[in-house]
């Protein structure tokens, strides 16, 4: 039983759960195991709490119970990245300078889960601050491939990506800035959106390159994935940069699947050298279906793009330098050396050094 | 351009950081890169181009000046590192002599 729940879709598990076939208790339970089972080997969590999450699972029965009507993912469990805040929780961001910051308040995307009954499991790892592209560099683990544990499961967010590919999860949550959730999803076989800039609230996220960082859903499906978007994405007054329009039906587009009179761009700038023979195949194998199903591929060129990498390069450093300075041992986590003598430099400085990077 | 690893010493001191004489020879040719991505930019960026300060058409949007709930004293404080009467109680910033 538990076995078979895991390996279901988001949409499965949800209509199961509204349709009494099993409870959200079941459910979570089944993943809670199956953490347990694998978490020696995936590594893809840093913080589980199974009591939190099984209140929320039976929160969502006794609603069922009362006969309201569910929406449709309550009851799924989720995995988090390190980067949302939850209330009273710890919140690290893969960094060991919040070790046992505990934050007194859900981020958007937190709260948004929670309205929608989804279960969050726990928080998972991430290359400290997202900055890195393998799940390496957090300051706590490595997270591994689930489908080699040899290899890496891309990052940052690569916690989040291994926990649906080990069946730790249906869902999940990460943060794009330059390819954090896109990239994890490519090299574990998973589902990953980056959202467009605004589509989605900042607000409560660890900030590293403000202008670029967004939230976006992650799942093994597209199906399970758009409806993760819907819940999370939408107009937030407590976010400057949040798009205030409608949220465009992801979901719709996902179920009908129709594609035909699209245009579809390929740009020429992103093509050519540095991909492994394998992968630019199967890209053209998706034109190939893509084209069979109706839709018109047309080559564009973007001559600036031959840039992008290089602006990249400028804006995230600088951005990281200014939003990481807030992390100067004063207002969260550790303070080393404070000892009534020491200036605030000479604390920053004390604090700084063990306190980033690896263990 | 090339930075030297006191190039970096310094720029480690700027940022309250203490970096091994090994780090700095680590980051100062990763340091470099990043300074040739700018030139690279700058190739392109030329004074015909008007700055861009966001990707968005977004304007300052203010709201009206209401009072409204915020987070308990307590739970603010209560993962600082070191509170005071009701604040963030951090190390003297001034020196004494000052």
């Amino acid at each position: 039983m538990s076995a078979e729940l895991i390996h279901r879709t988001a949409v499965e598990v949800a209509a199961a759960i509204a349709g009494g076939e099993v409870s959200a208790r079941e459910v979570t339970a089944a993943h809670l195991q199956r953490i347990a089972d694998v978490e020696a080997e995936i590594k893809a969590f840093l913080y589980v709490d199974g009591d939190r999450a099984l209140a929320a699972a039976d929160a969502i029965d006794a609603r069922r119970a009362a006969g309201e009507t569910l929406g449709p993912l309550a009851g799924v469990p989720l995995a988090l990245k390190d980067i949302f805040t939850l209330k009273g929780a710890p919140t690290t961001c893969g960094s060991r300078i919040l070790e046992g910051w505990k934050p007194p308040y859900d981020s958007t995307v937190t709260r948004r889960l929670k309205q929608a009954g989804i279960v969050i499991l726990g928080k998972t790892n991430m290359d400290e601050f997202a900055m890195g592209s393998s799940t390496e560099n957090s300051g706590y683990q490595t997270t591994h491939n689930p489908w080699d544990l040899t290899k890496i499961p891309g990052g940052s967010g690569g916690g989040s990506a291994a926990a649906l590919a080990a069946f730790e999860a249906p869902l999940a949550i990460g943060t794009d800035t330059g390819g954090s959730i896109r990239q994890p999803a490519s090299v574990t076989g998973t589902v990953g959106v980056k959202p467009t800039y605004g589509g989605t609230s900042r607000y409560g996220v660890v900030a590293m390159a403000s202008s670029l960082d967004q939230p976006g859903p992650c799942g093994r499906t597209v199906l399970d994935t758009a409806l993760l978007h819907q819940v999370i994405a939408g107009w937030d007054p407590l976010d400057s940069t949040s798009i205030n329009a409608p949220v465009p039906d992801v979901v719709g587009a996902a179920r009908s699947g129709d594609v035909r009179g699209m245009r579809i761009g390929v740009v020429t700038e992103l093509g050519g050298e540095g991909y492994q023979p394998g992968v630019e195949q199967r890209f053209h194998e998706a034109l190939e279906v893509l084209r069979g199903a109706g839709a018109e591929i047309v080559e564009v060129s973007c001559p600036n793009f031959t840039y992008a990498l290089a602006a990249y390069y400028l804006i995230m450093p600088s951005e990281v330098s200014s939003n990481l300075a807030r992390f100067d041992a004063m207002r969260y986590g550790l303070r080393v050396g404070d000892d009534g003598t020491r200036s605030a430099e000479e604390v920053m400085r004390l604090t700084g050094g063990p306190a980033s990077g690896p263990r | 351009m090339a930075l030297s690893p006191s190039d970096v010493a310094r720029l480690g001191e700027l940022a309250r950081i203490d970096l091994t004489e090994e780090e700095l020879h680590h980051l100062a040719p990763q340091l470099d890169v990043i300074l040739e991505a700018v030139a690279s930019v700058t190739l392109v960026a030329g004074d015909d181009i008007p700055p861009t300060s966001h990707a968005l058409p977004l304007t300052n949007v203010f709201r009206d000046d209401v009072v409204r709930p915020s987070l308990p004293v307590a739970d603010v404080l209560a993962a600082a590192p070191a509170t005071e009467m009701d604040r963030f109680r951090v190390p003297r910033i001034l020196e004494d002599n000052a």
